[in-house]
Formats: structure tokens, C-alpha cells, sequence
């Protein structure tokens, strides 16, 4: 099972941090300057973490652009709580938290506005720009991914893609462990079907 | 063990969450059934399709200016002392008492203005919001904050917290998260009910002021 937020912290992609070969004891310093206000050191953290997090949001709303908007929210609201991380923590995990919630947040926020996305009439499937060579099992699995309704992708995607629990999801998520199965069970009975036609 | 309890607890089997005796019977039952052989078999397709899939996924556009503009624009400082790392039970216990109190006085200055489009910005505005939200969405995603902040301040130091105590307060929780579930799933069908909304808030202000005065208490331990 895949650990719920595991990143190589040495990646940065166009972001300076990767200059010193980032790690642990790199991050820690990071977090604590940019508590301090660093912006400079909040972008090295945005360069380690920035394709984990924007592949959960991927992953939990299904396009592109949503996903992208979110990934910049999360960060948003995660130097705006900076002073809540614990350093005793995976400032990974932390950050991680702050992403999925920020993506349920949206997504019910969306529901009371009466514009929840309808996932076969709206939603393109993931477009991954690093997915040209990925298997069509995968493909077939994404496009099915975005039919689900909402809560259920948002279990199904943070149980057995990214490999959390139902406790743990229902701590990040606020909904109760039953509910968290009954939204698992519902996503992978839609999703059986959909990849047996 | 029939056909349709067999596939209504495949969930559990393959997720390694049945008892023993259970799994006796189902796997029993599984030898002699080929269609429920080939119900686990999509299942577990499809886990291990799922498990395959790639969590990191780099975005087609820099996100970075974006964010840094936000956050300049809005001058927000992340900052706390230095020194709170030292003390992180006192600066959480305080922090989470002032999230939680702008939270509720939000609320209640909200609610009290019926309709809070275009109000102004509350004085105790350091809670954080996407710009994009709604004012009744904003409300909702405040709690939302303040529930899971205070949720994760209880699991990181329930270990501090004497069993009966804890076993009290996660009682409560339970019953709060049966409620907002129920109240939830009504409002799947009618999500633009005013009562059934007003519920749902006065639920999570029940939890929050549950989980206030639990962190309010091991502050003063």
C-alpha cells in the first residue's frame, strides 16, 4: 500500500531549492524561515512538494484546471496556517492535510452553489502532461474515475490510490468511518462496472 | 454464506477488515461460486489498478507566481515566533481558542446579518479563506477548518488526555459525525434547505465548542 505522502525531497523543477539536495533537516529550516516570512524559502518548500500535491488534487476533482487552482489554494492556505504546523510532524503529512482539505472544502462549497461537478458531462478525464506512456488499463481507470460522484471519488482516491485508512480518512475528511466505507464501496461497485463495459 | 452477503462483504475481505470466521465462510463459499470468484477478481483488478496509479503529477503551467502574488497581495504573515516552536502546547492551545472563537463570532455576526453578501470584512479575519468562496460556503468551510485543526490538535495529544476523558469526548464526536451525516445526506436531496443547513451548522458549532473546551481544559493541566 502506497504511504500517504511520500516525496522525493530533493525534486524542484525550476525552483532553487534543489541546489543542496533538499532532505529532512533542509525542510525543517525551510518551514522555520518561512515562518518567519521567508517567501524565498516557501517557494524551495513549493519546489519539493508541489507535484505531490497537485497529483492529489488531480486525482480528487479529475481536470486539469480545477486541479491546478487547488494546488495554488493549498499552498495559499498552507503558509497562511504555517504557524499551526508542529514541528514534530512530516511537515509532507501536514501539507498534505491542508491540500485534501482544502479540495473537500472546494467540492462542498461547489455542492452549495449548486454547481457540483457532473462528472460525465463536465469533467475531462486526469490530463496528466507526464502520462503519454502510462498503461490504457490506467486510462480506462482515470476516464472511469471521473463518472464517480464526488464524495465517493474523493474516498475512493484517498483509500486506495493514495493508501490512507478509514479512520484516517475520516479525520481528514470530517465525515464519520461508516460513511467512508459505504462511499468506497459505492465507488468501487460504479467502477467495476464502468471498466466491465 | 449466499451469493449477496458474500459480494456485500468483498469490500472487507479484500481490504484484510473481516473476522476470521468470516473469512472462513466467505472463502468457502468463494471455492464453490465462479460468479462471485469473478466478482473478487474485478475487485482486486481494480485495486491493483488503482494502487498503480502515479501520485505525483507535475502541473502543465508554473504555479509558483500565482501563489506568490496571493500571497504577497494579501500580506498575510505565516509568521509566529521563533520561540512558539518550543512551547508548540501553549501556541496550539491558543491558537486553536482564537480560531475558534473569530470562527463562532463569525457565524453568529453572519447569521446575524441574514444574507452576509457583501458584508465587510470581520475584524477577526486572520481565519483563512479562498478568495472564491461564498459567503454561506465560507461559513461552512470556517468550521470545516476550525473541526479539523482542533480534531488534529485531540489525535496528536490523546495519549496526554485521561482514558475516560477521551473516551467521553470521542463519544460525543461520534454522535456529532452521526448527526452531520444524516443531516448530510438529506442535503444531497435538498441542498438549498435553509433548516437543514442551520442543523448542519448548529452541528459543527456543537463539536467545535465540544472540542474548544477540551483544549481549553489541557491548557490549564
Amino acid at each position: 500500500m502506497r504511504q500517504a505522502m511520500t516525496v522525493n525531497e530533493t525534486e524542484h523543477e525550476g525552483h532553487a531549492a534543489g541546489e543542496t539536495g533538499g532532505g529532512g533537516a533542509e525542510v525543517g529550516s525551510w518551514v522555520r524561515r518561512a515562518r518567519e516570512g521567508d517567501v524565498e524559502a516557501f517557494e524551495r518548500i513549493y519546489g519539493i512538494y508541489h507535484r505531490r500535491i497537485h497529483g492529489l488534487c488531480l486525482r480528487m476533482v479529475g481536470d486539469a484546471a480545477s486541479a491546478e487552482e487547488l494546488t495554488q489554494d493549498s499552498f495559499v492556505r498552507a503558509w497562511q496556517k504555517l504557524h499551526l504546523y508542529e514541528p514534530a510532524w512530516s511537515f509532507g503529512s501536514w501539507l498534505y492535510k491542508v491540500a485534501a482539505n482544502v479540495v473537500l472544502s472546494d467540492r462542498r462549497a461547489s455542492r452549495r452553489r449548486t454547481r457540483w461537478i457532473v462528472a460525465d458531462q463536465e469533467t475531462e478525464p486526469v490530463a496528466d502532461p507526464e502520462s503519454s506512456a502510462r498503461p490504457d488499463a490506467s486510462l480506462d481507470l482515470e476516464k472511469a474515475m471521473a463518472q464517480l460522484p464526488p464524495k465517493a471519488r474523493a474516498v475512493f482516491v484517498l483509500h486506495d490510490v493514495e493508501g490512507h485508512q478509514h479512520q484516517e480518512i475520516a479525520r481528514l475528511t470530517g465525515i464519520a468511518v461508516g460513511t467512508s466505507k459505504a462511499q468506497l464501496h459505492r465507488a468501487r461497485r460504479i467502477l467495476r462496472e464502468a471498466l466491465r463495459s | 454464506m449466499r451469493c449477496q452477503e458474500v459480494r456485500e462483504r468483498l469490500d472487507d475481505f479484500v481490504d484484510g477488515h473481516l473476522a476470521p470466521d468470516d473469512v472462513a465462510d466467505l472463502k468457502s463459499h468463494l471455492a464453490g461460486c465462479e460468479g462471485c470468484r469473478e466478482e473478487e477478481r474485478e475487485l482486486r483488478d481494480l485495486l491493483s489498478r488503482a494502487s498503480s496509479l502515479k501520485a505525483e503529477a507535475a502541473p502543465a503551467r508554473d504555479l509558483w507566481p500565482g501563489i506568490r502574488e496571493r500571497i504577497e497581495r494579501r500580506g498575510v504573515a505565516a509568521v509566529f515566533n521563533a520561540d512558539s516552536w518550543s512551547s508548540w502546547r501553549t501556541g496550539a492551545a491558543l491558537a486553536a481558542t482564537v480560531l475558534i472563537v473569530a470562527v463562532i463570532a463569525t457565524v453568529f455576526y453572519r447569521m446575524g446579518q441574514g444574507s452576509a453578501t457583501g458584508s465587510a470584512p470581520s475584524p477577526m479575519q486572520p481565519i483563512t479563506v479562498s478568495d472564491r468562496e461564498t459567503s454561506s460556503g465560507l461559513v461552512q468551510d470556517e468550521f470545516d477548518e476550525a473541526r479539523l485543526e482542533l480534531r488534529g490538535w485531540l489525535e496528536h495529544n490523546r495519549e496526554s488526555l485521561p482514558p475516560e476523558t477521551l473516551q467521553n469526548v470521542e463519544e460525543n464526536l461520534k454522535i456529532i459525525d452521526d448527526s452531520v451525516a444524516e443531516i448530510q445526506v438529506a442535503l444531497d436531496q435538498n441542498p438549498a434547505s435553509p433548516g437543514l443547513n442551520r442543523m448542519l451548522l448548529a452541528a459543527y458549532r456543537r463539536e467545535v465548542e465540544l472540542l474548544q473546551r477540551v483544549n481549553a481544559w489541557y491548557a490549564r493541566m
